[in-house]
């Protein structure tokens, strides 16, 4: 899988940042193994761990599972959404029919589904797509997949 | 003997009934008061024409009389006739019902007579005739509050057994639904670390080949070799790779029961979204691949560009999957089973077709075989239920499902769906908006 390496636009050449947000440890593993050549990668078990590292963290994309315990990936989403915009968000889940997480993706909260379970380098190919489609179109304010 | 046809005339005068004696050639001897009323004559008229010789049905005319005459019968067989709910007109023109008796009286000088009275049973006959009416009225008011008694029983029984069979199936799907969800994760990390430890093996490899390939000090490669030798290094590298093609396509086969289960417990709520029936039934064939194993032969004839289908996918996969089991299962032994995917009424509707090799549909069941309950299966293998919700899934969709015996085969059931889905959708569906 080529490195698509750091992003183009108007931030300061350095790796993409990529959170990824599961709390089955080995998926989140296996996320940050997936990821690993691709930018830093940062790694949080719930939604609140990850919110923690927005704060701090200038995050480019957020991977997450959907089904998070307290705080559920569609929910950590639309706050992500509307605190921090320009952040791509993809949702990986079992539940690929769940109505909360389609009209999310509809209303353009969540940029991509992936359904589980997801093979490393088409969820890398994903995601890397949606980079690649922010660097094109600098408006951050477009929100359509 | 006039003393006999004395008595038997004062006898008469005494009856309520109107009687009259007449002899052989039916000419009135005699007659009672009563009989002066039947005749609408007047008592002197009537006398005199009695005098004159006026015959019994001049007077006084029975509908019968033109047909057979029972006095002249009664005087020939000597014996006592009567013939109940006879009409006639009565002299004041209103029509009335007798019972008549005619009996032979022999009066001992070698003469015949006939007594023949009329009892008037109009009022007994309209009564009885009522009662006639009002009791079938009744009877039939409680042969129909018994078959509506019948009808609700029977509807609510089925009711019933749709709600235990739809909770059942609820169940089953958040049951199967639950089990797909929680192998998802597990799954996923065998699944997606296979090509990691692939790579991280093919690196180790790289380097062990550099390593092999390189200079060494000769204590250090007799080390090597050595090594090499105890872990069979060439065999070691040819099996770590079918280990993993191995781990992998175990991962993958899981993935897709897991997809299969996912799909299939897809049946919650009463959403229409345009679904892939022909995918549908794929996964139906894989999951109840168990049944079919090395005894049934599956051939699909798919048409292309089978367009997808406006319904439940749920719903309308537990039809196929209904269908499919039945088939396989009348299957003894060996055989096969056909499944024919077209699109008819100019790409209006699909039809499926399902044949299989089995023994058919007895003629005396065919109509019986989606009645709610009814089974041909052993107590506790069936029950009786699936077909007849079949039925009901697809007419809910606005599509038809229909069976019947092939010639050269065993039964063959048809599914049609429109592809629109239903003319009138059950709930929008908010996912597609």
């Amino acid at each position: 899988m080529a490195d698509v390496g750091a992003p183009l636009d108007q931030v300061a050449a350095r790796p993409t940042h990529i959170l990824v947000v599961d709390d089955e440890v080995f998926n989140r593993d296996l996320m940050v193994r997936t990821f690993a050549r691709s930018g830093e990668v940062v790694a949080a078990a719930d939604g609140a761990a990850a919110l923690a590292v927005l704060e701090r963290w200038p995050v480019d994309i957020l991977v997450t599972d959907l089904a998070l315990g307290r705080l559920s990936g569609v929910e950590l989403a639309h706050t992500v959404r509307a605190r921090w915009p320009a952040v791509r968000i993809v949702v990986v889940t079992g539940f690929d029919h769940d109505l909360l997480l389609l009209q999310a993706r509809a209303a353009g909260v969540v940029d991509d589904v992936i359904g589980k379970p997801w093979h490393p380098a088409q969820l890398r190919e994903r995601v890397l797509a949606l980079l690649a489609a922010r660097l094109v179109t600098p408006a951050a304010g477009d929100l359509s997949p | 003997m006039a003393k006999l046809y004395d008595q038997i005339t004062q006898l008469l005068e005494g009856s309520v009934d109107a009687a009259v004696v007449i002899d052989a050639d039916r000419r009135v001897l005699h007659y009672n008061l009563a009989y002066e009323g039947l005749t609408g004559l007047r008592g002197r008229q009537l006398a005199e024409k009695v005098k004159g010789g006026a015959r019994c049905f001049e007077l006084f005319k029975l509908e019968i009389c033109d047909q057979q005459c029972l006095g002249c019968k009664v005087h020939d067989v000597g014996r006592r006739l009567r013939v109940d709910e006879i009409g006639a007109r009565r002299g004041d023109g209103e029509d009335l019902t007798f019972i008549v008796s005619a009996a032979p009286v022999d009066l001992g000088d070698g003469r015949r007579v006939v007594v023949e009275t009329y009892r008037d049973v109009t009022a007994d006959v309209r009564i009885q005739r009522r009662l006639k009416v009002a009791l079938d009225y009744e009877r039939r008011a409680k042969e129909d509050l018994e078959e509506k008694v019948r009808e609700r029983t029977s509807a609510l029984r089925a009711a019933q057994a749709q709600l235990v069979h739809q909770e059942k199936m609820s169940s089953l799907g958040r049951l199967v639904a639950g089990i797909a969800h929680e192998l998802n994760n597990p799954i996923n990390f065998v699944y997606g670390n296979v090509d990691f430890l692939g790579q991280y093996m093919e690196d180790l490899l790289r380097l062990v080949a550099l390593v092999d390939g390189a200079e060494l000090p000769s204590a250090l490669r007799a080390q090597l070799d050595v090594l090499k030798a105890e872990i069979e290094l060439d065999f070691l590298i040819d099996d770590w790779r079918k280990l993993l093609r191995s781990i992998r396509a175990g991962a993958e086969r899981t993935a897709d029961i897991v997809a299969d289960l996912k799909s299939f417990a897809r049946t919650g709520g009463t959403e229409l979204a345009e679904t892939d029936v022909v995918a549908g039934i794929d996964t139906t064939l894989n999951l109840i691949g168990p049944l079919l194993k090395n005894r049934v032969d599956v051939r699909r004839r798919i048409a292309p560009k089978v367009p997808r289908v406006v319904c439940n996918g749920g719903h309308v996969n537990q039809v196929f999957m209904n269908v499919l089991t039945n088939a396989a299962q009348a299957i003894v032994g060996t055989g096969w089973i056909d499944v024919t995917i077209d699109t008819v009424d100019d790409g209006a509707s699909i039809k499926v077709v399902i044949t299989d090799s089995g023994p058919g549909i007895k003629p005396e069941l065919m109509a019986k075989i989606s009645d709610p309950f009814f089974t041909t299966k052993e107590v506790g293998e069936g029950t009786g239920l699936g077909l007849w919700i079949c039925a009901n899934i697809v007419r809910a969709h606005g599509g038809s499902l229909t069976w019947g015996n092939r010639a050269d085969a065993g039964a063959e059931f048809v599914v049609m769906l429109p592809v629109r889905g239903p003319a009138t959708r059950p709930e929008p569906d908010p996912g597609r908006g």
